[in-house]
């Protein structure tokens, strides 16, 4: 079977469960008892380790399957849920993130996972021992979890559902539980390797499922003189009993064959609970067990254990980016074409054709709607992995940081999706490192120690607006002013007539970075000039509103789709170009003799304010036309990030939705360009990229 | 006649348990370290090997994965001083079958090797 075509699916899928793992273990954080959230985690745990095995991506398989015993023994109440080995899972995660994209890049990367796995040990409360199925510590039964009436067998040994479940499977299989009580000599010295060395022992003959007290304890001596096991071996006890006794200084070994647990009611195991209900005559379902015990070898990776993500999965198909880019650029020549067939139409006079193409044009407009539709993506899948990151960091950072997060439904066009998520990274870490202040300094200004960031996406009109915001100590204009002086990037003179406004906004300029030292959170050498430019690329716009000591939102408008805008369509010379609408302020007329030199620059004045002018035709290449002196010149007044420019054009063409297309390698990459479009009379007009203009 | 190898890096303590081990009809072969006593060891296999812990050249536990390297069934048992229960652990772990600790008591030494030898 080639199990390549399944990659794609696989990697998704992975993805997928990465995902539902980082919200579970962030919600495990929290709430430490929740056992729903750990069958969660762990049924997440063991799907990504059945995949991943059945790809033959063994580390991916070795970690989860790592991963899943320390979440068994969560499950089972062995260990307890501390920060610590929230810690390590998450660092699995990261690990399996990584191997999970070095996959899909499809590149081949063995990572060393000892420390990883050691991590898991630690955070388990456990030694580095060598037999990880002897280390269980002793646990107390939950008795919600018992069935009455059960025989429990073994004297001073408590057995959890985990284990009975597995003496259960032994007996299914041959095996015999036996339960050893091993008495050392009170001469002897050093007990520990002798309780060590018949440990070993019977380790070859069988599964020691079960030490009071733990490996761990043996091996350093933390016992008295006896200590007891539980182990499931195909031997006889007489054979067992010789085994021990080969070890020197025992005072007595107990052998004791344990009465039958069969018929003991296991609760399955949550991984199979939904799918496969107990059958009758086996009433011990396999539940994923750990280290070598004798169950390992049989279980059965094919079993659907998957049911409850796959039902999702049925209302819905996965389709690859790359078709429903092909489709929207179909959809798009059609939307080119429909405009041709209306000009046509109106010029003839045959009254059957602009009936047609009117009722075209409303199916057209549905078709087209319904493609973008399509494209659209809940920006939840970029939001998803911020709640870890904030977590992160502030832990790092040794503040108290609560991330809320509102409208993660609201949809956006996927190509924005895609870009989206560095420049929020940075506004998120920028909040946290800078915006919010520790909780000492916030107790000292009377703020509550726990800070606020908040991350909101909502739809205006044909745009997105999407808010980083927190309730930190905002920014000081006095203090950027001083800071971009140092670096040179304002005069001493500019900023003596800064205004507080302007002030704040240096902070978007390229090599600005306040932070004092440089941290590994925010200070990257990527500044926030970095966010604002990506943003713009996206024909967006980034905005910073802040008060001193109550917070600060960066406040980013992205427009719904790339893919066709509303444009203005304007001509200089014979040819046209169009502006993206959403750059565009007013427009308005001058005549030539207003214009006036502003320090070197063209420019008029527009309700008392100077607009800086630029003379489109000269601006893309063509030779400038003479104006009379009389005439009327029209001018485009676009704004960029709080910047405006009057273009000067000959013509006005009208509002159109147009069709954006890449210019492609060979022409692309002009300054001032930003892509084109074919236009209904099929002329090809440029679009005008307003960002390098201004 | 078992052959028992014993590796110890004071020539006085060989001295004083070949002296014993003959005399309860052993055949003993000796080595001064720890490299000595695996060259020993596939050389003449011998039945049991009695192998000091700390060693020049190479220590005990080393020794003792080397025999086990080379055969996996080797027995050996580990004389260690009081107080060095670590390495002793750690040389049962590496597969010494048993250990002794020093001083010697002569009926524990021959005690431990019936155990393994008849």
């Amino acid at each position: 079977m080639d199990l390549s075509q399944y990659l794609g699916m696989f990697l998704e899928e992975s993805r997928e469960h990465l995902q539902r793992l980082n919200e579970g273990l962030l919600g495990l954080e929290s709430n430490p008892e929740d056992s729903r959230l750990i069958n969660e985690i762990f049924r997440s745990a063991h799907t990504l380790k059945g995949m991943s095995a059945t790809m033959g991506f063994n580390q991916i398989a070795e970690l989860t399957h790592q991963m899943e015993n320390v979440l068994q023994k969560i499950r089972n109440g062995e260990v307890k849920v501390g920060g610590g080995l929230i810690d390590a899972l998450f660092r699995c995660l990261d690990s399996l993130e990584t191997m999970v994209e070095t996959v899909a890049n499809g590149e081949s990367l063995e990572m060393d996972l000892a420390p990883l796995l050691a991590g898991l040990q630690d955070g388990s409360g456990q030694g580095s021992g060598t037999s990880p199925e002897g280390e269980t510590t002793p646990v107390h039964n939950n008795s919600k979890e018992a069935t009455p009436g059960e025989p429990t067998e073994i004297p001073g040994v408590e057995l959890n559902e985990f284990e009975k479940n597995l003496v259960c499977e032994a007996q299914e299989h041959g095996y015999h539980p036996y339960h050893l009580v091993i008495t050392i000599k009170p001469t002897c010295i050093m007990k520990s390797v002798r309780a060590f060395m018949v440990v070993r022992r019977l380790e070859e003959l069988g599964d020691i499922i079960k030490t009071v007290p733990s490996v761990t304890d043996i091996e350093d001596e933390r016992f008295e003189q006896s200590f007891e096991l539980v182990l499931l071996s195909a031997a006889g006890e007489a054979e067992i009993a010789k085994a021990v006794n080969g070890v020197a200084e025992l005072e007595e070994t107990k052998v004791t064959l344990l009465k039958c647990l069969k018929g003991v009611q296991t609760a399955p195991t949550p991984a199979e609970g939904k799918v496969t209900a107990p059958v009758q005559g086996q009433p011990c379902e396999n539940g994923p067990t750990p280290g070598s015990s004798p169950a390992t070898a049989k279980k059965d990776p094919g079993l659907p254990r998957t049911q409850g993500f796959k039902t999702k999965a049925v209302a819905t198909i996965r389709v690859d980016i790359d078709r429903l880019d092909k489709l929207i650029n179909l959809v798009g020549e059609l939307v080119i074409n429909k405009t041709r067939l209306a000009q046509i139409g109106k010029t003839s006079d045959n009254p059957g054709l602009s009936e047609t193409v009117e009722q075209m044009d409303r199916v057209f407009v549905d078709l087209q709607n319904l493609v973008m539709k399509v494209r659209m993506v809940p920006i939840e899948q970029v939001f998803n992995r911020f709640p870890r990151m904030v977590r992160d960091l502030a832990k790092d950072l040794g503040k108290e940081i609560e991330l809320e997060i509102e409208g993660q439904e609201t949809e956006l066009d996927r190509t924005v999706i895609d870009e989206i998520g560095d420049p929020l990274v940075h506004l998120l870490r920028n909040s946290v490192d800078h915006g919010v202040e520790s909780p000492d300094e916030r107790e000292r200004a009377a703020k509550p120690t726990t800070a606020v960031v908040r991350l909101t996406a909502r739809h205006e009109g044909n745009n997105v607006i999407i808010e980083v915001s927190d309730d930190g100590k905002g920014i000081d204009p006095q203090r950027i002013k001083a800071k971009a002086l140092e670096k040179g990037i304002i005069s001493p003179a500019e900023a003596e007539t800064m205004d507080d406004h302007t002030a704040v906004n240096l902070i978007f300029r390229a090599g600005f970075s306040t932070a004092e030292q440089v941290s590994d959170v925010s200070g990257r050498g990527v500044g926030l000039d970095a966010v604002r430019s990506k943003i713009e690329a996206l024909s967006g716009e980034c905005r910073i509103f802040t008060k001193p000591g109550s917070g600060t939102t960066f406040r980013i408008q992205l427009p719904l789709t790339l893919a066709i805008i509303q444009a203005l369509l304007v001509k200089v010379g014979a040819e046209s170009y169009a502006i993206p609408l959403s750059f565009i302020d007013e427009t308005t007329s001058i005549l030539p003799r207003d214009i006036k030199e502003v320090q070197g620059q063209d420019s008029m004045l527009l309700r008392g304010h100077i607009l800086p002018l630029l003379r489109l035709d000269t601006a893309v290449g063509l030779p400038p036309r003479t104006w009379s002196p009389e005439e009327e010149l029209l001018v485009v007044v676009v704004r960029r990030a709080g910047k405006t420019l009057g273009l000067l054009v000959d013509e006005l063409v009208g509002q159109q939705e147009v069709v954006i297309k890449t210019l492609g390698e060979l022409v692309g990459g002009l300054p001032g360009i930003g892509g084109a479009t074919i236009l209904g009379d099929g002329t090809v007009s440029l679009i005008l990229d307003v960002s390098t203009l201004v | 006649m078992p052959k028992i190898l014993v590796v110890d890096d004071a020539a006085f303590m060989r001295l004083r348990v070949a002296k014993l081990l003959t005399e309860n009809g052993y055949e003993v072969l000796e080595a001064g370290d720890g490299q000595e006593g695996v060259d020993q060891y596939k050389k003449n296999k011998p039945d049991l090997v009695l192998m000091d812990i700390t060693m020049p050249v190479m220590d005990g536990i080393t020794a003792v994965q080397e025999i086990k390297k080379h055969d996996p069934n080797a027995v050996v048992v580990m004389c260690s001083a009081l107080g060095q229960q670590t390495m002793v652990m750690n040389s049962v772990k590496a597969g010494a079958k048993d250990f002794i600790v020093k001083p010697y008591q002569p009926e524990k030494i021959l005690d431990t090797i019936k155990r393994f030898i008849g």
